[in-house]
């Protein structure tokens, strides 16, 4: 996984953080930006993601005393746990006006600068991911925006290895058939 | 595209068609979410504090028993255990075993806080909304909206601004919930208190000449220039502390102090559209298709977005920007607008967006979402400070008023004024509620109800721009920014006399809040102390004890200056009660100023209803009275200016906390008025009234 602390150094870091608390600042500072950008990319909105990320760093620091190390990364947790806020979140809402407005956010914008034919392309591809099923969708980011191997996805999702490379699999295949020209 | 060899994918797809999308998928990347730097700092400390918590939960119990403190409490935590027991054994009630959520806020015991910024409630852990705002209450009365951000609520008044010289108390009921439904446990208390407002705001005062009068730009408007400009102004902001001018001009952004100090370039070149952050610490420009924001220092450049934005604006932290047919908030779409903008403006707020397009004016409200289409094409010159009324051209008049609403005041033609045929038109709107138009070769100042519309200069003054403390305009003729006071020395409110008077009357209420009477004495002549001697308190000893103390008016009066100032007694952090005490300041034989005269009116207790904060004698024909409450509107009927032959007329009209009065005849300088609010007219939205009468006795100004 790219840019990702040296596992011994992030095992180092976690069990400070498991003795002390207070260490807890420092996997934050690392891990602030991945589990954001990851909520942000589900929630697609900032209030929304903010909240959410609140509530993986709280409950992460919470949780930290009785963290197991299974070899797989930190970050893994921190995604598990964003998982199944972002899950909590949308059970007690109307999962159809999200999907809306990630297609108002992500489709049909006038260009807005001199790259505007390469965003749109690349929110055309991601337009689609957004209306693939929930857990093809988390798979999907997961894998190809967050550079995750597939069994840590599976930590994090609660899967095996083998369904969540079906839910990537099947996920690709459907993007390809609709947006198959811009990627050919 | 050159992408690293990813081994699992070149497991999963057999089909080089998918397996180029796969790829092709990890190749393009999604733009980078907005983070709030604000967010990240508070959830960081956030975490901390919490942390904090639980390390010292995870001491080991004999170093907790062993410590100090522990020894010391042993005794009483034993009886506690043992009250508790009998108590849990008695009323069988359940016990929380939760750990009690933690409150707080950056305001908290804060002093001289700004007014215009909302009340930030953090809360250590995810809450229930609805909850936490049914249990928040405002003292004083305030109608509020909320908004949250994180954890985190801000309570922002509607009016937009908080009340000035007032001790805000947010109280929290214990039935807010947490978002697992945990009750709070216990209320929670936020308190700080406001700053003081330039004292008095002044307005301009006209000249004495009928208008419109020939006069000299020399000679109307003392001016100095400041800075060589690279090109056209287009943009410019005060800081909030009057010291500093941003201008963008010929593409720069600078920051030009009205002192001696030197000018900073912020940004070299290319800035279109600009907006100062309303806490004053950045500004927001469009440059190069992007938008970014800056320190006034120079200091901190981040990009938000790269888009080519019409208009740009602040809403709290964030950057509000328009492209396209779009409305943003870094890279989020907020809406989408009925029309193509061709032109469009932010409110001082964010909270608002008047835009044109090919079809009409539109006013869209951020708040609600909602999108009005106005009667008439709108262009607005300038916002009021609090963000909800804007001065514009419409039908060749000028007006004022709520560009969403239907009436407006009319404050001129254009025809009127007169202004050249086609002239662009500059305007500026005071916090002391004067509208300062420029354009077509003259100065013009204008209340906002359409009253004393007066010429004040000659000449160009194009984007001519009130300081916040109205003492100064700046304006950019040509290719120079300028500062100046309009008819030399009368844009200052303070006198000459107050401002000798002004630092006796600071050394004086502030020995007397630190207790040292040996240097409050000092500042009082012989009959200063005689006013003291019998049975006034000069000094406080124990609680309650003088908190804070502010200027409710300030006139010149004779050879000195003439104060009421509130003076505020507190229990620990909570003020209980307040009184007025009239102080006369004025130079002794020597020539030095000292306290002459002082009376003290009669105590209050605070929290108990509404209260004057301020009372300003703005012209001889205006007197605005602020409050720190909301208000029924109802209460500009009730009040009341007393002259020598009785009650004046006067009209009322009243609008976020402040009560303005117009007068059917000018005051006499040299006449002695008393203004009475009397209790059973006033009504704060809580329903509740002042304890008793106020009343004040002012001079008419100069």
């Amino acid at each position: 996984m790219s840019g990702l602390p040296p596992r011994e150094d992030e095992s180092r870091l976690v069990e400070r953080a498991k003795q002390d608390p207070t260490a807890f600042g420092e996997l934050y500072d690392r891990y602030f930006h991945q589990i954001y950008r990851f909520v942000y990319s589900r929630v697609k909105e900032q209030a929304g993601a903010e909240d959410v990320t609140s509530e993986v760093f709280m409950k992460a620091l919470r949780g930290i005393p009785r963290y197991q190390d299974t070899g797989r990364p930190f970050s893994a947790w921190l995604y598990q746990i964003a998982v199944n806020a972002i899950a909590d979140r949308y059970r007690s809402r109307r999962i159809t006006e999200d999907i809306d407005e990630l297609r108002t956010i992500s489709t049909g914008e006038a260009p807005m600068d001199e790259m505007a034919a390469q965003r749109d392309e690349i929110r055309r591809i991601w337009a689609v991911v957004e209306t693939l099923p929930g857990p093809q969708r988390t798979a999907m980011v997961l894998k190809f925006q967050e550079d995750m191997k597939i069994e840590d996805i599976a930590s994090v999702m609660g899967k095996t290895p083998g369904a969540v490379k079906l839910l990537i699999h099947r996920g690709v295949t459907r993007v390809r058939s609709e947006v198959g020209r811009a990627v050919s | 595209m050159n992408v690293p060899r990813d081994l699992e994918l070149d497991q999963l797809f057999d089909d080089a068609e998918l397996l180029r999308t796969a790829y092709y998928l990890k190749a393009v990347r999604t733009p980078e979410p907005p983070v709030d730097p604000a967010f990240r700092m508070a959830l960081r400390r956030e975490l901390m504090q919490r942390a904090w918590t639980m390390s010292e939960r995870k001491r080991p119990w004999w170093r907790v028993l062993l410590g100090p403190p522990a020894l010391a409490w042993a005794g009483a935590a034993a009886a506690a255990v043992v009250v508790a027991l009998v108590a849990t054994l008695f009323y069988a009630g359940p016990i929380n075993p939760g750990e009690p959520v933690r409150v707080q806020s950056d305001l908290d015991n804060a002093t001289n806080v700004g007014l215009v910024q909302p009340i930030p409630v953090a809360f250590d852990q995810p809450m229930d909304h609805p909850s936490v705002e049914a249990a928040v209450t405002i003292e004083p009365a305030t109608k509020v909206s909320y908004s949250w951000q994180g954890n985190t609520l801000y309570v922002q008044p509607v009016s937009g601004n908080l009340a000035p010289n007032t001790q805000y108390v947010v109280h929290v009921a214990p039935t807010a919930r947490t978002a697992a439904q945990k009750p709070l446990g216990k209320p929670q208390t936020i308190s700080f208190v406001t700053q003081t407002p330039p004292t008095p705001r002044p307005s301009p005062r006209p000249s004495p000449r009928p208008t419109p009068s020939p006069t000299t730009p020399q000679q109307a408007v003392v001016a100095s220039g400041l800075q060589t400009l690279q090109g056209p102004a287009s943009w410019s902001a005060w800081s909030a502390d009057s010291s500093t001018i941003y201008v963008v001009a010929g593409g720069q952004l600078l920051n030009v102090p009205v002192g001696p100090q030197k000018t900073r370039t912020l940004v070299a070149d290319g800035v279109r559209q600009a907006a100062l952050a309303a806490d004053g610490s950045r500004i927001a420009y469009v440059r190069a298709g992007r938008v970014a924001t800056i320190g006034v220092d120079g200091s901190g450049q981040a990009d938000v977005a790269t888009a080519d934005a019409l208009a740009v604006g602040w809403q709290q932290s964030r950057v509000l920007y328009v492209a396209g047919q779009d409305l943003l908030s870094g890279r989020t779409k907020l809406a989408t607008l009925a029309e193509r903008p061709s032109s469009a403006w932010f409110s001082p707020t964010g909270e608002r967006l008047v835009y044109s397009g090919a079809a009409s004016s539109h006013v869209f409200d951020l708040r609600t979402g909602q999108d009005s289409v106005t009667r008439s094409a709108t262009v607005p010159l300038a916002w009021a400070p609090e963000g909800r009324q804007a001065a514009w051209v419409a039908n060749g008049s000028l007006l004022a008023g709520d560009p969403e609403a239907s009436s407006a005041a009319t404050l001129a033609a254009l025809g009127n004024l007169p202004l050249a045929s086609g002239a662009a038109i500059s305007a500026s709107w005071s916090t002391g509620d004067d509208i300062l138009v420029a354009g077509g070769g003259g100065l013009w100042t204008v209340r906002p109800d359409g009253s004393g519309l007066r010429r004040l200069a000659d000449g160009e003054y194009p984007l001519v721009t009130w300081a916040p403390d109205a003492s100064h305009i700046s304006f950019a003729r040509s290719t120079t920014l300028w500062s100046g006071v309009v008819n030399g020395s009368s844009l200052p409110g303070r006198g000459g006399a107050c401002e000798v008077a002004n630092p006796v009357l600071d050394g004086f209420m502030g020995a007397r809040a630190r207790g040292d009477a040996d240097a409050a004495l000092a500042l009082l002549d012989e009959n200063g102390r005689r006013a003291y001697s019998g049975g006034r308190t000069l000094v406080w000893r124990g609680e309650p004890r003088l908190h804070r103390y502010y200027t409710i008016l300030e006139q010149p009066s004779g050879a000195g200056c003439r104060y009421v100032v509130r003076l505020v007694l507190s229990r620990g952090n909570l003020d209980v009660n307040d009184f007025d005490e009239v102080l006369l300041i004025q130079p002794d034989v020597s020539g030095r100023p000292l306290v002459h005269g002082s009376t003290a009116g009669q105590p209050r207790l605070l929290g108990k209803g509404p209260e004057v904060v301020l009372v300003e004698v703005t012209d001889p024909t205006h007197l605005r009275i602020s409050f720190d409450s909301d208000l029924d509107p109802a209460v500009s009927q009730a009040i009341q200016v007393q002259g020598p032959g009785g009650r004046l007329a006067a009209q009322g009209s009243y609008s976020d906390r402040i009560v303005t009065l117009t007068l059917s005849a000018p005051l006499d300088p040299s006449g002695t008025y008393q203004l009475l609010v009397p209790a059973r007219g006033v009504k704060d939205v809580g329903g509740r009234q002042p304890q008793a009468d106020y009343s004040l006795e002012f001079s008419g100004p100069d």
